[in-house]
């Protein structure tokens, strides 16, 4: 038995060794780092802070995404409505009166998570016995369904314009989105409603603080999923995975840990959609809309399905490539929505050429196992990397 | 209950659903034979219409614009299948559903790119500008400014031929024909400019004339606009015209052909085989993919004609979008029909033209609410069918659920 000290140092001895982690490394280095440089207002680097923001958020929605993707095995083309659920609860229960105490952002983003946990057990308790294409287009429709829903009914999310105005976002004093607002509360006990708009549009009054929150909250969810599929519930899923009918007969409840993902992956996405939300001070269907959904699944189909390291990957690949994609076009003069068209081309050629994504999850390591084990292979799913 | 509304919505009912029904045959036939949802269908839909519209804008006429579309994008059809799918035949279906998926957003946002993401509209089929008195005193000042006018354009201008090709003086309107290969864009520049002129002049010597710019619009003068039958029902005759007719007519020969085609024909009998066993199938000697790709050839032409008939009947809304609502909700009518059943099919595209007719017209107003909610009805049924009977009305009962 190796002492923790020395299994740290040779941890890192490996991952210096091993490119893709120390790539990883760096990039997570970068990414705690960067906002401190950055801070000073009017920093030519704000935009590129707010696009790692942007990758952040969008990791949390994927790593949410990837627990009924990836873990269970069921394409979902509709993580939108998490999305979208969570960033309306969370937005219009901040906006409340009696919503004003110092963790009330905390509560918020729970409950809009839970909120979006609720609807992914409506959607998912009478689609248990489905599964792949008939499932997936389920997912698609219901989207369609609840995305016509929040356009229609503006009284409450705004309609086609969306939810504009964002209350100025604290947390125990600190100021996390919005513009000049300062301060926890108003003498009045008023939300002001910002100049978010007038902000030259770059990094929505967001602050180091709002950065350093989602990606704690990041971590939070990595540690989470990560210790989800290294136990019973993760092997039932991976189970549920492989074959469902197997699974069932190995002794696999399919109906209760379909249900745990299926609420836990929306649990995640709501809180995600939530901070996104208040990211971009505006929620609207046209942002939350179908292509949302398959964004979202481009991260986790690049990088690799069912691989935290995978997910977290191709969304940084995904998401950066996005905005990059969206200046370029922008000074080509075209429009930048056509920069989806690069989505298409992307997913068709790495389920053409690389099937199982950039990144694959391997459940056991090679030196996990012990050496005078002879049949190394049996103790491998998924390939390897 | 009005019967003048209801008759309208009963014609509507069915040419919409005749046009879903042209789509869904596509999606029922590649699920068929190699189980796949092929998301980029509804996009060639979308390239049938732009193929059409494309080709009678520079003078084609319709009854060849039509089978040329088919053609082009059967071909498009054989493309995507070579390149996306057919690799992907020995791999899990979720690759290829993600490829699909892959492939509906290359082709939206190519189409944009191409021809960018404002609506167009169909062209007009007989190459003419119609032209039309405005404003208080039409009725009275109306037909000596057309006479004017008319005088004005017949005169010789510089290169006018190029622009006026003939005019017609008709009661209410003054008929301006152009050649065909010009769009009439520049036609109705001259027209516009010519009348502001006289407009001017006539203003001048009558202050109280009492007209405005007159109306340019497109000529209605082919025979396809004009009403055909005449149904007498409540207060005003329900007409139906030519195109309406058209359009039935053209979605019963399809249906019926392919219909024939695949009950009777050594190719449909090799088609049916496929979708049953395809290994049997090539040890029986038929070669699989060229099947393949022949289903999606027939598959594509089918929503190429009915990307162009959707364009004759509402004459706008043509974009690189036009084709996600209708892929989904002719998908939708194929799944309610019983996926990989053609006749299923046909009849889900009916069900879903009269459902979406029905809950726009009626149902939104009896629950008072937004008519948007009409697609929301049309997406509800679908999960209703795909829970309580994923075989749907014509599936057979033993089929594989997933």
């Amino acid at each position: 038995m190796q002492n923790y000290q020395s299994k740290t140092s040779q941890w890192i001895a490996e991952s210096l060794r091993s490119p893709l982690r120390a790539v990883f490394i760096l990039i997570a280095l970068i990414v705690a780092v960067s906002p401190l440089i950055t801070a000073l207002p009017n920093h030519p680097g704000r935009d590129y802070v707010n696009v790692v923001l942007l990758c952040i958020i969008f990791s949390i929605v994927a790593l949410g995404l990837n627990v009924v993707t990836g873990l269970t095995g069921l394409l979902d083309i509709g993580v939108v409505v998490f999305a979208s659920i969570g960033a309306y609860t969370a937005a219009i229960l901040y906006d409340r009166q009696w919503m004003q105490f110092p963790f009330s952002f905390v509560v918020v983003l729970i409950a809009g998570g839970l909120h979006a946990a609720v609807w992914g057990l409506i959607r998912g308790a009478p689609t248990l016995r489905l599964s792949g294409d008939y499932y997936a287009i389920v997912t698609l429709a219901f989207a369609e369904i609840v995305r016509i829903v929040q356009r229609n009914e503006s009284w409450l999310t705004g309609g086609g314009q969306g939810l504009k105005g964002y209350p100025a976002v604290n947390l125990w004093g600190a100021k996390l989105t919005g513009g000049e607002y300062e301060g926890l509360l108003r003498s009045d006990g008023v939300w002001r409603y910002d100049k978010v708009l007038g902000y030259d549009g770059l990094w929505f009054g967001n602050t180091i603080e709002f950065y350093y929150l989602c990606l704690v909250i990041l971590a939070l969810t990595i540690l989470a999923v990560w210790r989800l599929e290294n136990s019973r519930t993760g092997r039932a899923w991976l189970a549920i995975k492989a074959d469902e009918t197997s699974a069932m007969s190995s002794g696999v409840n399919l109906a209760r840990y379909k249900m745990t993902a299926f609420a836990i992956s929306a649990f995640i996405a709501g809180v995600g959609g939530a901070l996104l939300g208040f990211r971009n001070n505006v929620i609207s269907t046209t942002f939350f809309d179908t292509w949302f959904s398959v964004i979202i699944l481009c991260c986790v189909v690049l990088g690799g399905m069912g691989s935290i390291a995978g997910v977290l990957g191709g969304t940084f690949i995904v998401t950066g490539l996005s905005e990059a994609l969206r200046w370029g076009l922008k000074t080509l003069d075209i429009p930048d929505d056509s920069r989806l068209l690069f989505f298409g081309a992307l997913l068709v050629v790495v389920m053409l050429f690389r099937p199982q994504g950039l990144i694959t999850r391997s459940r056991a390591k090679p030196t996990d196992i012990p050496p005078d084990s002879e049949n190394n292979s049996l103790y491998q799913i998924g390939g390897g990397s | 209950m009005d019967l003048n509304q209801l008759t309208n919505q009963t014609v509507n009912a069915l040419t919409i659903g005749g046009i879903y029904a042209l789509i869904a045959v596509g999606y029922t036939m590649v699920y068929g034979i190699i189980k796949l949802i092929n998301f980029a269908h509804g996009e060639i839909y979308m390239a049938g219409a732009f193929a059409g519209i494309l080709l009678i804008g520079v003078g084609v006429p319709l009854y060849l614009a039509l089978p040329a579309s088919m053609v082009i994008c059967a071909f498009l059809g054989i493309m995507i299948d070579w390149a996306a799918y057919k690799p992907l035949r020995r791999s899990p279906r979720l690759a290829a559903l993600i490829t699909a998926i892959g492939m509906s957003l290359f082709l939206q946002n190519l189409a944009m790119l191409i021809w960018s993401a404002n609506h167009r509209n169909f062209p007009d089929l007989y190459p003419a500008r119609a032209v039309q008195a405005q404003g208080e005193k039409a009725e009275e000042n109306g037909p000596a400014f057309l006479d004017a006018l008319e005088e004005r354009l017949s005169m010789p201008m510089p290169d006018a031929e190029a622009k006026v090709k003939k005019l017609k003086r008709e009661e209410d309107q003054l008929i301006v024909e152009f050649p065909l290969a010009t769009g009439g864009a520049e036609t109705r520049r001259v027209i516009s400019s010519e009348a502001n002129a006289l407009l001017n002049e006539m203003k001048a010597e009558n202050p109280d004339l009492g007209l405005e710019k007159p109306s340019i619009g497109p000529s209605l003068r082919h025979f396809l606009h004009k009403p055909a039958v005449s149904i007498p029902i409540g207060k005003n005759p329900v007409d139906i015209p030519w195109k309406i007719l058209l359009i039935w007519a053209t979605t019963a020969l399809f249906t019926v052909a392919l219909e024939a085609l695949v009950k009777r024909t050594r190719v449909g009998i090799a088609m049916r085989a496929c979708s049953l066993d395809q290994e049997t199938a090539a040890l029986m000697g038929i070669d699989v993919n060229r099947i393949i790709a022949l289903t999606f050839a027939i598959g594509s032409a089918m929503a190429a004609a009915a990307g162009i008939l959707f364009g004759l009947y509402l004459g706008v809304g043509i974009n690189f979008r036009m084709g996600y609502q209708p892929g989904f909700l002719a998908f939708s009518a194929a799944v309610l029909g019983g996926i990989g059943n053609i006749r299923g099919a046909i009849l889900g595209g009916f069900i879903f033209g009269i459902v979406e007719t029905i809950s726009r017209a009626y149902i939104a107003d009896w629950l008072e609410i937004s008519s948007r909610y009409s697609l929301a009805f049309a997406f509800a049924i679908l999960i209703l069918v795909i829970l309580i009977r994923p075989t749907g009305i014509l599936g057979s009962s033993a089929a594989e659920r997933a």
